[in-house]
């Protein structure tokens, strides 16, 4: 997800690299679901404004169509529609050492492609004439040039000198954080907030606009006008002038404070400027809007819930649009993929879809919106209504959500296709709700191959009701060879107690709840019992989980704090609990020696590879006997009300297909080609970073090899048994074992307290 | 003996006062304190840590930041607050124009099987809520009212209880002066509003104030009837705020009493007059 | 909606009869009867319409669907209800709500009898202040409850902390028997006030010259409030113990939004079965179930009215 970390001055402040790590996670993963939110709700109003003017069977609409990125260039650092209505996309190779400048005429279809004699590869402003500026990592007193490649591949270096970054600390150094060409000034900010203009010729900084009292942490480029990023909102200021337009409110309300959440300067809203001076466009997850300056509305062109715009785990790079009212948006997605998107308006189109499907998710999550957005990319006729029970600002707990849902299916109402996570699946089954998909399913591992091993044990006699699109699996990483540990729990912990030397931890700190549901996830099936729960099991897991937590030698408020909010994150799969990634970068500054936590997809495995060849260890999966435990995500349902719907079967088919899933990053897919794709695709970056006592580490990720490959697929194809997939058991023990772990009840009456209660469910 | 005893019985009610008015208090206090503060205080609850909640009568450093936010900065308060509104005017407007007849109906006049009418009456106000929500939903599913504020309001406009309440109080007008009226020649609905409303005027008000805590604390139906966020009512506003604003969660829901509380202040002497309503017998 | 066109022929009924309320009934007391009776229906119907068609044919409906499978809508017979009945689950719930309501009805009524006979020994003012600091757990929103009660119970709470200060050892109120002694006291904080007030509304309706008369006659305190107030406030008994049962049923929301959908045993309520039970789409149980629960209601309720009541009209016509 974080592609690069640099060392910089400001992330001296934070303590450790593992907080840092989750801490950017947390921020992108918020990021995410937030803008998202916001995006729907605020245009929302627009939305309907518009669409009331139109008639049902209006016709026009812009279509989305994937446009091909240049083929040297792996990592767009800079995009920008040049005077000449070209468009120029400057980026690095695969190593991000070369820098490339691609050029294409006729809007993407063809680039010409030339290799540019420079060395900064981190971000690059381009300016309308072709005209290129690099920045790069470093911009500190010692070590502080941009450079210019004018259009005829000309490189001139530039120093300049940044003023101290005021943190009082010797070390620390300033940077560029975002640079743009407006009104062919080349124009700064950096880590004070400040605003400057680069002499291209001399390296001469002076500031620009000044009027504006608050830190800027961004710009965009908005042909004369640039707009400023501050943690109050967007402002728009005159680049030429340098002075600031009046405040903006219904641009303010359209888009909210735009935060970044990555090294690039890549934002959840991006702008684009007409020719008018006071109209832009601006794309966000909600879709594509016009806006004019001072008006009172925001005018929705193309809506995001239709197209790829509306995943909310992507961010814009650049968005473009043609006096033609053509528009491109670039696009980077949750694990650093570029791609780019082609708007047209088709007046041919229905405005509207005509057919409805309904998708009720308990939660949301960036699969579930990127198998809609998959869907309705080959299906413009259909529009996905995607209802979600438990959103970020509604506050409705999952029963309340369930409690609705049930009643609306009960009346009717319900929708075409379940997202079972989290919902009671078997009552569903057993009252006859969702029906039999197996011949979908067949026909889904004909065409590409599924692992049938997971699909197997998603079956309920005999037949398939639901089938994951994606999964992940606990595992343990540790200084000595590992590859399985099927002891069980016991086992685990008992090794790990050899490893404790003295005071010095042995694992990363982490709340109670994380290493029970890391438990959960891998040992669950094992406890499940035909009238209730094994006890003995449970008691097991309960034990080993309590030995790691009081062995890892943190006190209670030295933890992370665990809030209501977190876990309303599990549930939505924005972020996922104790990744072993998180873990093993503690084990690489010598704060642990052991990580127990999820392995949640194949860009997880390439860093565990990556953090492996800098410090050795090997990681393998947690199981016990012979069972080894997936974890399901999105399991798709086919409602037996929607049994004669043919979108809705259209939609689990293309959501399990490897077309559908070539946009999913998060957690291992389903499908084998797509599996495969991943695996091929993945790039290779480097982390690096450095903790509060000035030790400094970093490690190379890559593709994993043949062999690697290889292995991660026999470890997948071992997998056998799903979790313990129901919401009320899973609530219980980990409420119920969270507070032995602290501390707070007996071993004893915690196992009991489980144990009576789950019975009481079962007898229910 | 007396002034002793006197003594101890006010000493007696100021226990159990003291506990049934603290809250208030504590919401009030925990309103007016930043979320540092409220934090320090409740820490061991909130991060599960050694050692017990602790509490301030007084806030160290009282803040009106909780009463800003709440007041210039979530709009969305408001408009739960006006759902609400709308939805307990809808209400007791219906109920006095339906249920208040109807009860004086079935208390005053010799109505067939008015015994069964009034069994069930009881039996259907105690029924909960979650055994009739399906059928509910089906019914107002059908008069395509979902979705809609009418789903909160008709069903509240037909509520027994008031019914009951106020059958109990109009059961206590003496039939004489019904029968002198009759003599007099005043007609059955010139009774009903010269003599049954203005005396069961106070038992009236009581089922009504009733109403009114009720409608500020619908959960159940709002969450299963209205989809549309836009049209939930302020009692599902305060679900929402979590453990972590603890200082704004105390302030919103100072706030949200404050209407109740003053309906309460206001209906007060009529509640307690005619709360209960059969007992006034001669 | 007819709404309309009901109101319309409602006022029609309403005028005749205001009509034969204008003519003295000359004929037979049958007859007089009779048209009461429709005065009275009129003046009943558009109440009850609402009442049938938002809460009577939900609860038909209800009956209808304990008698049918859930999954299929097969016509089942009696089979939910021997499902229901030996129900390990429903045993539980049916056992704690049952000795939650023998618990919590007499302790409300004695304690608040109490204190209302103490309130109202005294001067107008303190009466007002007390009456209103009891009442005020009603105006109390749901969401601040759970709030409080979180606050208070949790293992590191209030209340521990004040057992704490005070040298006893901390409870895990939630999580063992103590449940049950929470839910009785949130159930009595709450509705104190309001039973208080029920009761000083009897006390008040007994004559003060009864009164008088027993004191002159010699009559201890004690021998006037059994031989005279309590008779006297018979059927405001009534009313109080319908509605503390009332108000007995709504403290499962607190409970619920306390402790979940699976508290510990003791305060695991019907009302927590009838939640689960939809949770799972078991709509044929919790139907089935629900009809007992009337039933149970009903004859409580007939029982109590049939002892304790008497209905005004009866009374002064026959």
């Amino acid at each position: 997800m974080v592609q690069n970390m640099i060392r910089t001055a400001k992330f001296k402040r934070l303590k450790k690299l593992a907080v840092l790590l989750s801490a950017c996670l947390f921020l992108v993963a918020l990021a995410g679901c937030s803008e998202s939110t916001d995006s729907e709700t605020n245009p929302g109003g627009t939305q309907s404004d518009a669409s009331a003017t139109q008639t049902e069977n209006a016709k026009g609409r812009y279509l989305e169509t994937e446009v091909k990125m240049p083929e040297k260039i792996s990592h767009v650092i800079g995009v920008k529609r040049c005077s000449d209505d070209s468009i120029v996309v400057v980026g690095t190779d695969d190593n991000q050492i070369a820098v490339y400048k691609a050029v294409s005429k006729n809007r993407g279809k063809d680039w010409e492609e030339t290799k540019l004699e420079a060395e900064n590869t981190r971000h690059a402003a381009v300016n309308d004439d072709g005209t290129v500026a690099l920045i790069g990592y470093f911009t500190t007193k010692e070590n502080s040039n941009i450079e210019i490649v004018d259009k005829d591949g000309n490189v001139t270096k530039l120093d300049i000198s940044l003023p101290e970054y005021e943190t009082g600390r010797e070390d620390a150094g300033n940077m560029i954080t975002s640079a743009v060409f407006a009104a062919g000034k080349l124009l700064i900010t950096e880590f004070e907030g400040r605003i400057y203009e680069v002499d291209t010729k001399s390296g001469e900084l002076t500031k620009a606009v000044t009027e504006i009292g608050e830190e800027v942490h961004g710009l965009i480029s908005l042909g004369n006008r640039i707009v400023l990023l501050t943690k109050n909102g967007v402002r728009i200021a005159d680049a030429e002038k340098g002075t600031l337009l009046p405040e903006d409110t219904e641009l303010q309300k359209a888009v909210g404070t735009v935060e970044n959440g990555s090294d690039r300067p890549i934002y959840p809203v991006m702008f684009a400027a007409s020719e008018k001076e006071d109209e832009l466009y601006f794309v966000s997850h909600g879709g594509i809007f016009y806006h004019k300056q001072g008006g009172s509305t925001t005018e929705q062109l193309v809506n995001g819930e239709l197209v790829s715009l509306g995943d909310g785990s992507t961010a814009f790079m650049e968005f473009i649009r043609f006096d033609d009212e053509h528009f491109m948006v670039f696009v980077v997605d949750s694990l650093g993929n570029d791609r780019c998107y082609n708007y047209e308006y088709d007046a041919e189109a229905s405005a509207v879809p005509e057919k409805q499907l309904n998708v009720y998710a308990l939660a949301d999550s960036a699969v579930l919106q990127q198998a809609i957005s998959a869907f309705q990319k080959k299906n413009p006729d259909v529009f996905v209504k995607k209802t979600i029970g438990m959103t970020d600002d509604n506050g409705v707990t999952a029963e309340d959500a369930i409690k609705t849902l049930n009643t609306e299916i009960m009346a009717g109402n319900g929708p075409d296709v379940f997202v079972l996570d989290g919902l009671p699946a078997d009552s569903y089954v057993e009252k006859g709700i969702i029906s039999d998909i197996g011949s979908i399913m067949e026909d889904a591992d004909k065409k590409d191959g599924l692992f049938t091993n997971i699909t197997e044990a998603c079956k309920k006699d005999g037949k398939v009701y639901q089938v994951p699109l994606r999964f992940y699996f606990t595992a343990a990483e540790w200084d000595s060879g590992v590859k399985e540990i099927s002891g069980g729990p016991q086992e685990i912990a008992d090794y790990i107690k050899t490893l404790k030397e003295g005071n010095k931890p042995v694992m990363p700190s982490f709340p109670a709840e994380m290493s029970l549901y890391s438990f959960y996830d891998a040992y669950s099936a094992v406890w499940k019992d035909e009238n209730g729960i094994n006890s003995d099991a449970l008691k097991d897991s309960l034990e080993a989980a309590k030995t790691l937590y009081d062995l890892d030698g943190y006190a209670e408020d030295e933890r992370w704090s665990y809030s209501s909010v977190y876990s309303d994150m599990l549930y939505q799969g924005q972020i996922i609990y104790g990744t072993l990634g998180q873990g093993s970068n503690s084990r690489l500054t010598g704060d642990a020696k052991v990580s127990i936590g999820t392995l949640n997809g194949v860009s997880d495995v390439m860093s565990m590879y990556g953090l492996e060849s800098s410090k050795a260890g090997s990681f393998g999966m947690l199981g016990q006997g012979e069972q080894r435990v997936f974890v399901p995500v999105v399991s798709l349902g086919l409602a037996d009300a929607a049994k004669d719907n043919e979108s809705a079967k259209e939609f689990i088919k293309t959501a399990l297909s490897a077309d559908g899933q070539h946009q999913m990053t998060n957690y291992f897919s389903i499908n084998k080609k797509a599996y495969e794709n991943e695996c091929k695709n993945a790039k290779a970056y480097s982390i690096g970073g450095s903790d509060g006592e000035g030790r400094s580490f970093g490690y190379e990720v890559k593709p994993l090899n043949e062999k690697q490959q290889n292995d991660l697929t026999a470890m997948i194809e071992s997998l056998n048994t799903c979790m313990w997939n129901d919401r009320v058991v899973q609530d219980l023990v980990i409420s119920e074992g969270a507070k032995y772990l602290r501390g707070e009840q007996s071993l004893e009456d915690a196992v009991s307290a489980i144990t009576k209660k789950v019975q009481l469910y079962v007898s229910e | 003996m007396n002034r002793i005893g006197k003594l101890l019985s006010v000493l007696i009610l100021t226990v159990f006062g003291l506990m049934t008015a603290a809250p208030l208090f504590f919401l009030f206090c925990g309103g007016l304190m930043g979320n540092g503060e409220i934090n320090e205080y409740l820490k061991p609850f909130i991060y599960h840590m050694d050692g017990y909640a602790g509490w301030r009568l007084f806030p160290l450093y009282p803040t009106l930041r909780n009463f800003v936010k709440l007041f210039l900065d979530s709009p969305e308060f408001f408009r739960m607050f006006w759902n609400t509104m709308a939805v307990t005017a809808g209400i007791l407007l219906g109920q006095f124009l339906f249920g208040l007849p109807a009860a004086w109906g079935l208390a005053r006049y010799p109505v067939p099987a008015k015994k069964v009418f009034y069994m069930l009456c009881i039996v259907l106000m105690m029924l909960p809520f979650q055994v009739t929500m399906l059928s509910e939903y089906l019914v107002l599913n059908r008069l395509g009212m979902l979705d809609t504020l009418w789903s909160m309001i008709l069903p509240g406009v037909f509520s027994t209880f008031s019914v009951f309440l106020m059958y109990r109080f109009f059961c206590g007008i003496p039939e004489e002066l019904l029968e002198s009226a009759r003599i007099d020649g005043a007609g059955e609905l010139q009774i009903f509003f010269m003599l049954g409303v203005p005396l069961g005027a106070s038992g009236i008000l009581s089922a009504l104030v009733l109403q009114f805590l009720e409608c500020f604390n619908m959960i159940e139906q709002p969450l299963v009837f209205l989809k549309e966020k836009s049209r939930w009512p302020l009692s599902l506003y305060l679900p929402e705020i979590d453990e972590k604003q603890m200082g704004f969660a105390l302030c919103c829901s100072f706030v949200a009493l404050v209407p109740p509380l003053l309906v309460f202040c206001m209906g007060q002497q009529y509640l307690e007059a005619g709360i209960m309503a059969g007992a006034v017998k001669e | 909606m007819s709404l309309n066109k009901l109101s319309k022929l409602h006022s029609k009924l309403l005028r005749s009869a205001v009509c034969v309320g204008n003519i003295p009934p000359a004929g037979e007391y049958y007859n007089l009867k009779k048209r009461r009776g429709l005065t009275g229906l009129a003046f009943c119907l558009p109440g009850f319409f609402g009442i049938a068609i938002f809460y009577l044919v939900p609860f038909l409906d209800v009956v209808r669907r304990s008698f049918v499978q859930a999954s299929g809508g097969r016509f089942c017979g009696a089979d939910n209800y021997k499902i229901v009945l030996g129900n390990a689950a429903f045993q539980l719930a049916a056992k704690n709500t049952a000795r939650f309501i023998l618990v919590c009805l007499p302790l409300l009524l004695l304690l608040s009898l109490l204190l209302a006979l103490l309130v109202n020994g005294l001067g107008v003012r303190l009466k007002a202040a007390f009456k209103s600091a009891f009442l005020l757990p009603m105006a109390i929103p749901a969401a601040s409850v759970v709030l409080l009660w979180k606050l208070m119970f949790d293992t590191h709470g209030f209340v521990n902390g004040i057992a704490d200060w005070l040298g006893l050892a901390p409870v895990d109120w939630m999580n063992t028997d103590a449940a049950f002694a929470v839910l009785v006291f949130s159930y009595i904080w709450k509705n104190l006030g309001y039973t208080l007030v029920l009761w000083m509304a009897g006390l008040a309706s007994v004559p003060q010259d009864v009164y008088e008369a027993a004191q002159i006659d010699g009559a201890g305190r004690l021998v006037r409030f059994f031989k005279i107030t309590l008779p006297l406030i018979k059927p405001m008994i009534f009313t109080i113990v319908v509605l503390s049962l009332l108000n007995s049923f709504k403290v499962f929301r607190e409970a619920y939004l306390v402790s979940g959908g699976y508290p510990q045993e003791s305060i695991y309520l019907l009302q927590h079965l009838f939640n689960n039970w939809f949770l799972d789409l078991s709509v044929d149980k919790m139907a089935a179930s629900s009809v007992l629960l009337a039933l149970v209601i009903g004859i409580f309720v007939a029982v109590l009215e049939h002892s304790w009541e008497d209905v005004p009209y009866r009374s002064s016509h026959e």
